[in-house]
């Protein structure tokens, strides 16, 4: 035991240790900041949406007192309760674990006012108030951390291991002492990075304990969370092993090392990116603007012919029963219905040039860890822009519900009944509970892990039989 | 007092003064020749370096793909946004006979005009808002922010041609000059150089003048290299003046970050450690400051939750004025303003109508209110952004990445001279409705129709990009930043140089 221990740690580095605790230092601290900036930014979004701003409470209560009152039979204005005024807030909450993962959080619509004057292009304005210059730089979360730093901690630490001591002569002294070159290796290279790893699941701990109470599905996000940054921490060690056993010099070994993670973290993800939206070309939001501003006019060009065309479509259920009721909502809702199905269709061709490029991803991605272990955590942490879409088409969809139940009412000058009104006046977000990327983010990196350490044993075998 | 005329004096003071040049050349040449002789060496060993070849090559390649890239985003985004502005248009004029005030309402969009070398950095413009919808009674922040489509975010950056340069540049630089100063050491050759009388500052003159020549090679090809394609797509290269103080603003701010290096180089005694530390500066400068700086900032001066921002919009600008008193008085001046004006002791003698000098003293009350709420977010902004500029003290990259969106006109400035120029087009516009309503709809109110004549009086909405000089002045702090650790860069490699010169000495 005691000769494996020297083998660790008493075989001492030739640069000492300060290196190393430096190294180590840094990254604890990036990371503590890291996870102190996710707690206090779930702290604050979950303190936001606590509670439905006062505004929009009193108006929604204030709507359904006066449809109560008008089902009692009592006299209330013509004005009061009506469908198109009904406001539902659809909020998008931080996920399980965002406080670990909210790097672009802030980038994506999180609540929106659902109301018969919204059209599916309009519902996510007005909440576009971040600085550009705060997105652009995103937040440091502690996933963030992970897939740049660790990486680099680790190579830091271990890139060097064998090589320098090729270099200086220790190692045919080690290997003549009866140490074994590939134990040397792997026994230095874990307990060298080791603690980067449990600095990791310390800070990931602490920071989901304090960000929020930890129930059943966060403890189980969390060991997923935790085991997902272990196979990434493996992948590196392995690579680290590859670079410090295959090069004769440490310089050349931290050359490659360097390297090895502006290739793997700074420009392959970013090749992917750009070929992911070179390859399939999608309208922009611009286009669909226009398409429904277009469509918008078109509609209210022709509201009487559309309104008759609607009431023939719905005789059963229209019938026209207030005709004080101004004939603004009729049109309004027209002209929304207008927009909605003018736009659905370049939606549609939005969502599926995103399938593509989704899909493209997936399949690129799979020469990439770096890219993988992103979309894991975003999956774990249910944060993203993935979910965010999620949410959009969500909301969308619950409008289009929303319009249906609505529709009849608004036309007819009539009030929806209680039940109705009921039904559709709350949004529900369901979560895609789904860990593809997950499983596959393991996979690939289990699987490079494994290839390379098999690769740096062999390597470290060679070396050994040659001073041998 | 006149001077006597003395010859044999100033004959000796002639041949004096050339004893002295010459003796000053006999000290000058041979230091010449040797720093000229050093930097032959130096240049030649970056020439022969494969590593710095393979990672320039490598660096040109990405250049050139993602310039490629950028420029055709461009052309399209130029493409759907004039179409954007065309269908706007079309739309305002084609409106059918409708009311003045309902037209407000339907408003009219102002889409910021695609700048060409966002091509080249495309700073702010993918986080920032590319329309404003101009209507009645609300002003409207941008939205349709171009990054919200981005299908997969890379977790550094996006491939762009400056962010090439700044970051694999840096790169280049740091891989040939990690080792520059402590690899004479650790190869003998310094003690050498000790021997025959070469100084520390011939050598560092010497290093650092073959960094600037690498990073003058590197700025003129890559940054030319990189905005070639907008031959292809725009059919025209941008403007010559901003191209000029680009090559300029990266050829500071990349031999800056070379002097760093340098210095590195010299304090630190093994290559190896010496890597590893510049990579540690360079992963700061490049990624990490930035990222604080933005965060530090954001903690300083929180921006506005959008619950907030509405609660205060209603509040402020709607409910006092539709709800509360503040109507009266409003409307009490405006209508003074209007007799005044058209010279009439009574409102009611004018014939105007009273509903549009309601909405118009409405736009007149909100006016100062839109000002001081979205005057508050914007002020947070820019106090985020100052936090930034101060954190550039701390990273070069970081004030030529600033600088870099300045001079390209994708910045923070730029974006907030479109969101003035949209809200004065709104007011306008919003005016001019309600004043041809005041004017012509009498008693008929909103059942009085406007026709297209009205709909052409409507000016399209017009931006002009900041001036290269505005530029320059808004950005005066990180030149002076830049240049500073240029000039700091140099000195500590200097004395670096000279501390291990003394050692090698020793």
């Amino acid at each position: 035991m005691n000769r494996f221990w020297n083998a660790a740690v008493g075989f001492k580095s030739h640069r000492g240790f300060w290196p190393i605790y430096t190294g180590f230092l840094i990254y604890a601290l990036v990371a503590a900041y890291a996870g102190y900036s996710g707690i206090q930014w779930r702290l604050e979004v979950e303190q936001e949406q606590s509670a439905p701003p006062r505004e929009f409470a009193e108006t929604q209560s204030a709507w359904f007192r006066a449809l109560r009152q008008v089902e009692e039979g009592a006299q209330v204005s013509s004005a009061l309760a009506r469908p198109m005024n009904l406001p539902v807030l659809a909020v998008r909450s931080p996920g399980v674990l965002a406080e670990l993962s909210n790097r672009n959080e802030d980038l994506y619509p999180s609540v929106s006012v659902v109301d018969g004057f919204s059209n599916e292009m309009l519902l996510f304005r007005r909440y576009e108030l971040d600085s550009p210059t705060s997105l652009q730089l995103g937040t440091l979360d502690l996933s963030f951390v992970v897939v740049v730093f660790l990486p680099l901690a680790v190579i830091f630490l271990g890139c060097d291991l064998l090589s320098a001591d090729r270099e200086t002569g220790r190692l045919k002294l080690a290997i003549a002492s009866g140490f074994r070159s590939t134990i040397l290796l792997w026994l230095r290279l874990l307990v060298a990075t080791a603690p980067i790893l449990l600095a990791t699941y310390a800070v990931a701990v602490l920071t989901a304990l304090l960000a929020a109470p930890l129930d059943l599905e966060r403890v189980v996000s969390l060991l997923i969370w935790l085991g997902s940054a272990k196979c990434y921490w493996l992948f590196w060690v392995s690579l680290t092993a590859v670079i410090a056993s295959f090069n004769r010099t440490s310089i050349n070994a931290a050359l490659t090392a360097v390297t090895a993670w502006v290739v793997l973290v700074v420009l392959m993800p970013g090749l992917l990116q750009t070929i992911g939206n070179a390859v399939y070309d999608s309208p922009s939001k611009v286009t669909l603007l226009s398409a429904a501003r277009a469509a918008e006019a078109e509609a209210l060009k022709s509201i009487e012919r559309r309104v008759e065309a609607f009431m023939a479509g719905h005789t059963n259920e229209v019938a026209l029963s207030d005709a004080n009721v101004p004939d603004y909502y009729r049109n309004a809702y027209i002209g929304n219905q207008a927009v909605n199905q003018n736009i659905r269709e370049q939606i549609e061709i939005v969502e599926n040039a995103e399938a593509n490029r989704t899909s493209l991803l997936q399949f690129l991605a799979l020469a990439s860890p770096v890219t993988q272990i992103q979309l894991a955590f975003e999956e774990i942490a249910q944060s993203g822009r993935a979910r965010a879409k999620n949410y959009e088409s969500q909301v969308r969809e619950f409008l289009r519900e929303y319009n249906e139940t609505i529709g009849p009412a608004t036309l007819a000058k009539a009030r929806l009944t209680l039940a109705e009104a009921e039904a559709i006046s709350e949004f529900r977000f369901r979560e895609n509970d789904s860990l593809t990327s997950v499983w596959r983010g393991w996979m690939v990196l289990l699987l490079f892990a494994t290839v390379l350490a098999l690769i740096a044993t062999r390597v470290a075998t060679k070396i050994e039989t040659r001073l041998n | 007092m006149r001077h006597r005329y003395r010859p044999h004096n100033s004959k000796r003071f002639i041949s004096t003064t050339c004893d002295e040049r010459r003796n000053e050349l006999r000290r000058v040449v041979p230091v010449v020749i040797r720093t000229g002789s050093l930097l032959r060496k130096e240049l030649l060993e970056a020439i022969r370096d494969r590593r710095l070849a393979i990672l320039l090559l490598f660096a040109l390649a990405l250049v050139l793909v993602s310039s490629l890239d950028g420029w055709q985003r461009t052309a399209d985004a130029i493409q759907f946004r004039a179409h954007a502005s065309d269908v706007d248009r079309d739309v305002w004029l084609g409106q059918s006979e409708t009311n003045p005030h309902d037209a407000a309402h339907f408003g009219r969009y102002a889409f910021r005009p695609v700048v060409p070398l966002s091509a080249f950095d495309s700073g702010i413009t993918p986080y920032s808002g590319s329309a404003v919808w101009m209507e009645a009674h609300f002003q409207n922040p941008a939205s349709l922010r171009p990054a919200e489509e981005i299908v997969f975010s890379s977790p550094l950056a996006e491939l762009t041609a400056a962010w090439v340069i700044q970051v694999l540049g840096s790169l280049a630089l740091l891989t040939m000059l990690f080792s520059s100063v402590c690899r004479e050491k650790e190869s003998g050759t310094l003690r050498n150089l000790v021997a025959s009388n070469v100084t520390s500052g011939q050598i560092v003159l010497a290093k650092s003048f073959a960094a600037m020549i690498v990073v003058g090679v590197i700025c003129v090809v890559v940054v030319a290299l990189s905005l070639l394609p907008a031959l292809i797509f725009l059919g025209a290269p941008p403007d010559l003046k901003r191209i000029l103080l680009l090559m300029l603003a990266y050829f500071i701010g990349l031999a800056a970050f070379g002097f760093v290096i340098l210095a590195f180089s010299a304090l630190i005694e093994d290559s190896k450690t010496a890597l590893l530390a510049s990579a540690g500066i360079w992963l700061l400068m490049c990624f990490v400051i930035p990222s604080i700086g933005s965060q530090f900032g954001e903690a300083n001066d929180p921006t506005p939750r959008a619950r907030d921002f509405a609660a205060a919009i209603e509040s402020r600008a709607q409910q006092p004025f539709w709800t509360g008193s503040a109507r009266f008085e409003a409307v009490a001046v405006y209508e003074a303003e209007v007799m005044t004006k058209h010279r009439a002791f009574s409102f009611a003698s004018l014939g105007f109508n009273r509903d549009a000098l309601v909405l118009q003293a409405h736009e007149r009350f909100a006016n100062p209110v839109y000002d001081q709420i979205y005057g508050d977010l914007y002020r947070c902004h820019q106090n985020q952004n100052r936090t930034l500029r101060y954190f550039s003290l701390l990273s070069p990259i970081l004030a030529l990445q600033r600088i870099s969106s300045g001079i390209a006109g994708t910045d923070t400035f730029a974006q907030q001279t479109f969101l003035d120029a949209a809200e004065s087009s709104r007011r306008k516009l919003v005016k001019e409705m309600n004043e041809d309503m005041l004017v012509n709809a009498g008693e008929q109110g909103f059942q009085y129709l406007a026709y297209l004549e009205l709909w052409q009086k409507v000016d399209d909405f017009d931006y002009e990009e900041p001036g290269v000089l505005s530029v320059l002045l808004v950005y005066r702090f990180e030149w002076f930043v830049l240049l500073g650790w240029l000039i700091v860069g140099f000195l500590s490699a200097h004395l670096a140089t000279k501390r291990l010169m003394r050692l090698g000495r020793i």
